[in-house]
């Protein structure tokens, strides 16, 4: 069907022609013929404040909001699975991932505000691929299996090499996101995300997600950094050993620290923040996030 | 009085609220046609030709217009440039749509009308202009360096004008301080966003050459005359209808080139037509403001008293506008000094034109650069002497007793009681409190810091020749059965006006509040009046009303004192009854006084006019615009005044701030609704710190603006916003008979200099100084980051 009413109700200038598949199938098959020219609507946040602004006009509008097996979050022993359609505000609420991953929890209540909290969708956010956006430091920093579906095939990438480029994923035109695997965390384990933010529900400055595991000592046995807002795709370090088998104490948080800014080698920069800041408020958070992980792993808040 | 001075629910929040309110983007009348507007991709740029051929393929689009088929349109400018010519002022022409060249990055070149909004803006897309692009100019000082390109081609240069103001001796004053500092204060480029944006509806009656025009405007009259003026059609043929309005706030001051390109298409094609403005082109091509520089040197006191100060502005104006927006770095410069008596300074102002959108009126209009300016030197001063910023305050301020006071040859401040609202404010914040909680803090490694700040936010602006005036008209009808219509000249963006007046009329007329209706923004209703801005409301439209009612309650009084077989003067009146005031139990209602004036005019109502209509027009009494023997005049007439305090906690790793509390007493006359005021309060502050921390338009080298969503200019949510605790003091207006004297722009003057002396307070240890805005968490970091490097 061809949105085009007359009159004065549209804000999207460029006439599309909208599907509502009621199975993932159909849904691939639409994106098999159309490929380039079609876009997947999820909670539309993205997407719609683009074709409103016109930097995104596609001819064809797969609505996948009516396929019901895309919005589950399903638990087993060691790993969560969670669907792209679930929302925002189903992240931050849910009480298996507030006990399993808290930093996933915590990214998701940081985005936005409420009303796009409620449209918005994990696997929309993934895909659309903001340099700025909250999930993707933590899904790289938890190695979170992301499920990519066409017609024809179906693979795993991890998110760690899933973003490419600023708005750009290994997604290719005719694949859907269709799962995203991650496994728990164990024991002594913390995790946390912490944030910059200039106004409240604005993008990250810089958002900073911390994987700490501690052993029966309290040191520290794995620890893995990512850091979003900063480039065009998260840096993820993946600690070994000069930190494991250290306290968590200032001087190891000033090598981690470093560790984050020399990895860090062409900032974003833009009228509110230049590279500059954004290096060093990456330094910043990785310390308030590392911090925070460590203390979860010994069990506090 | 009863109403009055009461805290009564504004008449217009339950349509407000339940979204039943209808804005100018609600009404489509049957036929109408949409518009959209090509605008300039350039800064600068000759337009060489227009394309229109694929446009004009679209389906559904009737028309395609180009500037050079508005030439006999030359919009009416309701501000002159004149009484400025001995300063240098100039004059520019302003078409509805661009002729000749574009001179900044938005404006219109084409507009586009079409049977849908979709048509329309698909055609738009598909315009082809030819640009001869020319080097942009885009900053002020480089516009007046010899070989900068030309925004205006037919002037010798960039300067718009040099204004000068000056008083006392100042070079005597430099030679006998004991001490002198020197330093510069940047405001930087930012706007309000009403959440409504611009909307027009042109809906031209080709029959009866009768024009009815819906506006999201600020002044439906005189926005009529200059429809009449510009399209040529009588007057009397053109009905201005102003709905409601999400936001005014001096943006809406007419006339825009859309406005007028509105609607001379509906004349042109005979069918109504209509545009709403989306917020890139609010953001890019709606007026911007402030952008100043002011170049300073102060000379004081070991006592802390100062004594004189040179000062040079630097206003960058974009290109112009018929809007009064080239007159907001003039209000900074005859306010100053402010709050504070300074007796000898020499102040410059330099208007300059870039290739950016015209500066527009935007609540504060340059007093709150003023504010920023004097506030940064008391705090500056206090710190070189090592004084309280309280005590330098006091010091200085302008006593009591001085009042009416002299401040520059065009000001004269009204009343005020400076040192009583400062204390107060003191108190309220807790002010030794807090210096006592700073001083914990920084122990623990926390940087609390403490604002102070004065505002003097001068209103009721009077300025000669224009249709900003302190005159307005209340029109009072009383129904046979008693029940008031109310129609006046002022308008209400949303902030309630209209329940003030109702207050003023219900307790002067002596009815409940409930009998009252009032009538606004159509220009076939209500009397000739200039609708809001500059705080007016209350100054001329309240005074108004209250002179009306009173004349109409001394009428009805005489009715019931033939009616009581009394005296008139032996009457009460109140809860709508006149009584005996020696025998209350004698009485008579209004409605039954109102009954016998149309009912009994050859006996009950034998001595009085039949009818109970009246208009009745009310003037500022203290506006002077024939220069004294002094060679003096008066613009401003009204002086409200408030005392900012505040406390923020920064970050000093990030640099981002919290504002711990927030205290504002302010002294806006008497105050006939304190829940409008400390409304306007929170409105304005927040306003305050939107501009203070984090909105800014910010524009390429080459004149594109970079900050055209929300994204890009983000303006502060509910959660930037503290809590305020607001109180009052009153020092009635002597000039108005409410006593009242404005409020509709306190609260943005001061909150920004409040806010940087909290921030410049709190990272006092590094010896930062605060003397430009945005205070964006980057900004403040590099200061610390600086700070530490020396
Ligand atoms: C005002 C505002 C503030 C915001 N603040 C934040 C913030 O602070 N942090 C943050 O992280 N985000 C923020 N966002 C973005 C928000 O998280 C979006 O919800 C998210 O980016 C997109 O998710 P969606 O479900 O709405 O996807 P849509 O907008 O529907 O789609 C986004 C893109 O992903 C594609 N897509 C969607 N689902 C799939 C799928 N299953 N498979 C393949 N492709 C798919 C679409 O085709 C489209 O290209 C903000 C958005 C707005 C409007």
């Amino acid at each position: 069907m061809a949105v085009n009413t007359g009159g004065e109700k549209e804000v999207i200038h460029q006439p599309f022609e909208y599907f509502a598949p009621k199975t993932i199938n159909e849904a691939l098959k639409l994106l098999n013929k159309y490929r380039e020219d079609a876009k997947i609507l999820a909670g539309g946040q993205s997407l719609v404040p683009m074709m409103n602004l016109g930097i995104v006009s596609p001819k064809y509008v797969i609505d996948i909001n009516n396929i019901g097996k895309l919005s589950e979050i399903r638990e087993n022993k060691n790993q969560i699975t969670i669907a792209p359609l679930v929302r925002h505000y189903e992240i931050a609420e849910s009480k298996i991932i507030k006990r399993a991953i808290p930093m996933l929890s915590e990214a998701a209540s940081h985005i936005g505000d409420m009303h796009i909290r409620h449209r918005g969708t994990i696997g929309g956010a993934i895909c659309h691929a903001d340099p700025a956006a909250d999930y993707a430091p933590v899904l790289a920093a938890l190695d979170a299996k992301l499920e990519i579906q066409s017609v024809k095939r179906r693979r795993i990438v991890s998110a760690r090499n899933f973003f490419k480029d600023a708005f750009t994923t290994e997604l290719k035109p005719n694949e859907l996101l269709k799962a995203i695997h991650i496994q728990k965390v164990g024991q002594r384990t913390g995790t946390a995300y912490q944030k910059l933010e200039f106004v409240s529900g604005g993008y990250a400055v810089v958002g900073v997600a911390a994987l700490v595991a501690l052993d029966g000592e309290g040191l520290i046995e794995k620890l893995v950094v990512s850091v979003g807002g900063v480039e065009r795709r998260p840096i993820t370090i993946v600690f070994n050993g000069d930190v494991l088998g250290r306290k968590i104490e200032n001087a190891t948080i000033e090598e981690i620290c470093g560790a984050v800014k020399d990895k860090i080698s062409e900032p974003l920069s833009d009228i509110h923040a230049d590279g500059e800041y954004r290096r060093s408020m990456a330094a910043v958070y990785t310390k308030r996030a590392v911090l925070k992980a460590a203390n979860r792993a010994l069990g506090g808040e | 009085m009863r109403y009055v001075g009461n805290r009564i629910t504004k008449f217009s929040d339950p349509p407000l609220l339940t979204g039943r309110a209808r804005y100018a983007g609600d009404i489509t009348p049957p036929g109408t046609l949409y518009a959209c507007f090509v605008r300039s991709k350039y800064a600068h740029a000759r337009i060489r030709g227009i394309d229109t051929s694929r446009a004009s393929r679209v389906p559904g689009v009737r028309a395609l217009i180009i500037g050079d088929e508005f030439l006999d349109y030359p919009i009416f400018q309701p501000i002159s440039t004149k009484p400025y010519k001995p300063y240098g002022a100039k004059e520019a022409t302003v078409y509805p749509l661009v002729v000749g060249k574009v001179r900044f990055v938005g404006e219109p070149i084409v507009m586009v009308v079409a049977e849908s909004r979709i048509a329309a803006a698909e055609a738009a897309s598909l315009v082809d202009v030819d640009y001869d692009v020319l080097p942009a100019v885009v900053d002020p000082e480089e516009a007046l360096k010899p070989g900068a390109p030309k925004v205006y081609d037919h002037w010798d240069g960039n300067l718009f004008m040099k204004f000068p103001s000056e008083w006392g001796d100042v070079d005597a004053a430099f030679g006998k301080a004991e001490y002198t500092l020197s330093d510069s204060v940047r405001i930087q480029r930012f706007t309000g966003q009403a959440l409504e944006p611009r909307a027009y509806v042109a809906d031209y009656n080709t029959i009866e050459n009768h024009l009815t025009f819906y506006s999201s405007t600020q002044q439906p009259h005189p926005l009529r005359t200059i429809l009449a003026e510009t399209l040529k059609i009588p007057e009397n043929q053109v009905r201005v209808v102003q709905p409601y309005v999400g936001g005014g706030f001096g943006l809406k001051i007419p006339p825009f080139q859309e406005e007028i390109a509105v609607a001379v298409a509906s004349v042109k094609l005979g069918r109504p037509v209509k545009w709403v403005a989306e917020r890139w082109e609010e953001l890019m091509a709606g007026g911007h403001a402030r952008d100043q520089r002011h170049y300073f040197e102060v000379a004081f006191n070991s006592d802390g008293k100062i004594l004189g100060m040179k000062v040079r502005i630097i206003a960058d104006m974009g290109a112009l506008f018929p809007t009064p927006g080239w007159g907001m770095p003039l209000v900074t410069t005859i306010h100053l000094p402010t709050v504070y008596k300074v007796e000898n300074y020499r102040i410059e102002l330099l208007e300059i034109v870039t290739n950016k959108n015209p500066l527009n009126a935007y609540r504060g209009y340059g007093k709150e650069c003023a504010c920023f300016l004097m506030e940064r030197i008391m705090d500056m001063v206090a710190r070189r002497l090592g004084k309280d910023r309280i005590d330098i305050r006091m010091k200085n301020f302008i006593p009591p007793n001085d009042f009416p006071a002299r401040i520059s040859r065009y000001t004269v401040l009204d009343s005020g009681n400076y040192p009583t609202v400062l204390k107060r404010a003191v108190e309220v914040f807790e002010y030794e409190k807090w210096l006592k909680l700073k001083e914990e803090a920084r122990k623990k490694g926390r940087y609390i810091g403490i604002g102070v700040a004065y505002e003097l936010t001068p209103e009721g602006a009077c300025i000669p020749g224009s249709f900003f005036l302190q005159y307005d008209a209340v029109t009072i009808k009383v129904a046979p059965t008693g029940k008031v219509l109310v129609y006046t000249g002022i308008t209400s963006p949303g902030n309630g006006q209209e329940t003030a007046i109702a207050q003023i009329v219900a307790d002067n007329l002596g009815v409940s509040i409930d009998d009252v209706v009032v009538y606004q923004g159509d220009t076939d209703l209500c009397p000739y009046g200039l609708g809001n801005f500059s705080g007016r409301s209350m100054i001329s439209g309240g005074s108004a009303a209250l002179l009306a009612s009173i004349e109409l309650r001394e009428k009805l009084r005489k009715v019931a004192a033939r009616i009581l077989e009394s005296r008139p003067e032996d009457l009460e009146v109140s809860d709508g009854k006149f009584y005996v005031k020696e025998v209350p139990e004698r009485q008579v209602t209004i409605r039954d006084a109102a009954f016998a004036i149309y009912k009994n005019p050859y006996d009950l109502a034998i001595d009085v006019e039949p009818g109970l209509e009246i208009t009745k027009y009310f003037k500022m009494p203290n506006a002077l615009h024939i220069p004294d023997e002094s060679g003096y005049t008066r613009t401003y007439t009204s002086f409200p005044n408030a005392a900012h305090l505040c406390a923020v906690e920064v970050d000093i790793e990030t640099g981002k701030f919290d504002i711990l509390k927030y205290v504002v007493v302010d002294d806006c006359g008497k105050v006939i609704n304190p829940m409008i005021v400390e409304g306007q309060l929170h409105g304005g502050v927040a306003q305050g710190i939107g501009g203070a921390i984090m909105e800014e338009l910010v524009y390429s080298s080459a004149g594109q603006l970079l900050t055209t969503t929300f994204m890009d200019y983000p303006i502060p949510t509910a959660k930037e916003v503290p809590d305020m605790i607001i109180e009052h003091v009153e020092t009635p207006s002597p000039y108005t008979p409410t006593g009242a004297k404005g409020v509709g722009e306190s609260g943005i003057v001061g909150a920004p200099a409040c806010l940087a002396s909290a921030v410049e307070d709190a990272l006092s240890d590094f010896g930062v100084k605060v003397m430009e805005t945005p205070l964006r968490p980057s900004r403040v970091w590099r200061l610390i980051q600086e700070a530490r490097k020396k």
